[in-house]
């Protein structure tokens, strides 16, 4: 991973010392030289990824005003070449597939851009601005995925503070304590070692689920750190979603960025027309399934999640125990659950590109 | 009277995330499962070979040629000098080569910096060797990837490649398969396995094999091992190592 690189410390340190010592105008230069710089290190393709897609976007927001049926084309073609991008992931030889990293991540936040820019809720702003926020340093590799508007209003405003960039630091390394020490060294590395006796089935599938939250919920202190060093405000991405006591919770704190996304323009939009929340919250994990993979192991993951969040709605406020023991049981049934969802999704037989990797 | 801010404590946050981060990349910890790899960060124009420490002349060295399968559980420091030790080369040093970012199909341009490290030890994964040929035709997918990788065959290529390296041991691992990737290996496999076999034994190399298929749940995906699946990887290769040396009479 990126984060755990030389040259992404190295630009750790080159972005605190040009969000402090850049004059006003040309910390928007700066910040942009970085992303543009780590990015071409990494991926190239990536950035012109990412360089595109803004390009596509911009040109066809201005057509839009024309020719109203671009407006559903875009979105369709965006879809398209997502569905066309994780099926030949699938495939056998999927190896040779070019998949740009955080191509996930670019095609939710222009799909956000382009749906909230019809509505003309955002504030006048030029395609640099737009590139800008789509190759952001901090988020571009991993997330959260930060509404435009929001990222717009923090760049403006923007100003150094140095207390507020020590506790941007303090962040970071939180990330990378959560990574390093707990991801790799005890989760990835110490605990196998001890646990060569046990089941391997839960085991692994209680290790792999602690190592996909630390790695992940480290990567989002990292981007939420680096913001805050120059004075972005990076929304949160994950609130301790294993302390929760339902699956609701759960959801409402995993990936927050993600399952916030689905929400209000998978969610909210098919509940309005259906009026069904089963089908509407079936739809929307499924949606959250498939950006993750396309793929039937997901998409059963999804729906059993679906499933258990219907469930819960059903059964929960009626029949579960209040006070300190529903807490509990509440914690021990969720944990359960989405542990064992982990367990499933991994132990489903894959084809794929097994053979030579 | 102005209030005097304290001190901005920047240096330390900086400096702590620096020295954590710098150990991070220095043990080589990588994730079983790494979303952000770059796919084609590969062979020599990527200019990138995994880990190959310089060391003095007369200590010994040991180098792992493989792919992911066994690139992963390798991909610690820690793990190589478990294996060096049971290697009985206590004081050695052990290089991986495998994975996405050094792919082993292009050892050959690799051959100097593998050369220069001067290994005594190579050990191979035996898979690697066997398992893609030309002879698997354009609609076998393996043989996509290596017509796409630019790589005729790779037990044609590979085996003068790597008998040119000056080891005095060689080792070949075939890396266990899984139940369920054991029940759908391909048709003349088993045939061209035991061919491979043959014809190493016959060079002169060791060969370490647990035909057995281990249990699905130790592999993420099948082929690759989960963090479970790789510390019993490493246990068997460790035992496997120290049956081959102590058969040859040790160092």
């Amino acid at each position: 991973m990126p984060q755990v690189s030389v040259p992404f410390l190295l630009a750790i340190v080159a972005w605190l010392v040009a969000s402090a010592a850049a004059p006003r105008r040309a910390w928007p230069w700066l910040r942009d030289l970085l992303a543009v710089g780590l990015l071409w290190w990494w991926e190239p393709r990536t950035l012109a990824m990412l360089s595109l897609l803004a390009l596509a976007g911009w040109s066809a927001s201005r057509l839009r005003r024309r020719l109203p049926a671009v407006s559903g084309l875009f979105l369709g073609v965006v879809a398209a070449a997502f569905i066309a991008v994780r099926i030949a992931q699938r495939g056998e030889g999927a190896d040779v597939v070019l998949v740009p990293v955080g191509f996930g991540f670019a095609v939710l936040r222009i799909v956000h851009w382009w749906v909230e820019q019809g509505r003309g809720s955002l504030p006048d702003h030029g395609l640099r601005d737009l590139w800008s926020w789509l190759i952001y340093l901090p988020t571009v590799f991993v997330g959260p995925v930060q509404r435009f508007e929001h990222w717009l209003r923090w760049e403006r405003r923007r100003r150094f503070d140095a207390h507020d960039a020590a506790a941007g630091l303090h962040r970071v390394l939180l990330g990378y304590v959560r990574i390093v020490v707990f991801a790799f060294w005890l989760v990835g590395s110490l605990l196998p070692r001890h646990l060569l006796g046990w089941p391997p089935g839960p085991t692994g599938a209680v290790i792999a689920t602690a190592t996909l939250y630390l790695v992940f919920a480290g990567a989002s202190d990292i981007a939420i750190g680096m913001g805050r060093i120059a004075g972005q405000r990076v929304p949160e991405n994950f609130s301790s979603p294993f302390l929760r006591s339902s699956l609701p919770e759960f959801w409402r704190s995993w990936h927050m960025t993600v399952t916030e996304w689905c929400r209000v323009y998978v969610y909210l939009p098919l509940l309005a027309r259906t009026r069904s929340a089963l089908l509407s919250a079936g739809v929307a994990m499924a949606t959250f399934a498939a950006w993750h993979e396309l793929s039937v192991a997901y998409l059963a993951w999804g729906s059993l999640q679906a499933l258990g969040l219907l469930a819960w709605h059903r059964l929960a406020p009626t029949r579960a125990p209040r006070g300190p023991v529903g807490r509990v049981g509440g914690w021990l049934l969720t944990t359960s659950f989405i542990v064992a969802s982990f367990w499933m999704l991994r132990a489903w037989p894959r084809g794929g590109q097994w053979y030579a990797r | 009277m102005a209030v005097r801010q304290p001190p901005s404590p920047l240096l330390p946050w900086l400096l702590a995330t620096l020295v954590l981060g710098l150990v991070a990349v220095a043990s080589g910890w990588r994730l079983q499962w790494d979303p952000w790899a770059p796919r084609q960060r590969f062979g020599p124009a990527s200019g990138r070979i995994l880990d190959l420490p310089r060391h003095d002349d007369g200590v010994p060295a040991l180098l792992f040629i493989g792919n992911s399968r066994m690139a992963f559980p390798l991909g610690e420091r820690s793990a190589r000098r478990e294996l060096l030790r049971a290697a009985g080369l206590d004081d050695g040093v052990a290089a991986v080569i495998g994975g996405a970012e050094a792919n082993v199909a292009d050892l050959d341009g690799h051959l100097p910096d593998v050369a220069a490290f001067q290994p005594d030890v190579v050990v191979v994964q035996l898979d690697c060797l066997y398992l893609l040929g030309p002879e698997d035709g354009r609609t076998d997918p393996a043989a996509r990837l290596i017509a796409f990788r630019r790589v005729p065959s790779l037990l044609e290529t590979w085996l003068p490649v790597l008998e040119r390296l000056p080891a005095r041991q060689r080792v070949a691992v075939e890396v266990p398969w899984s139940a369920q990737v054991h029940d759908r290996l391909p048709a003349g496999f088993w045939e061209r396995r035991r061919a491979a076999r043959d014809e190493l034994r016959a060079r002169g190399w060791r060969v370490v094999a647990d035909d057995a298929p281990w249990p699905d749940a130790l592999y993420r995906d099948g082929a690759h091992f989960s963090a479970v699946g790789a510390a019993r990887f490493r246990e068997w290769l460790a035992g496997a190592l120290s049956a081959v040396f102590v058969a040859d009479g040790g160092r």
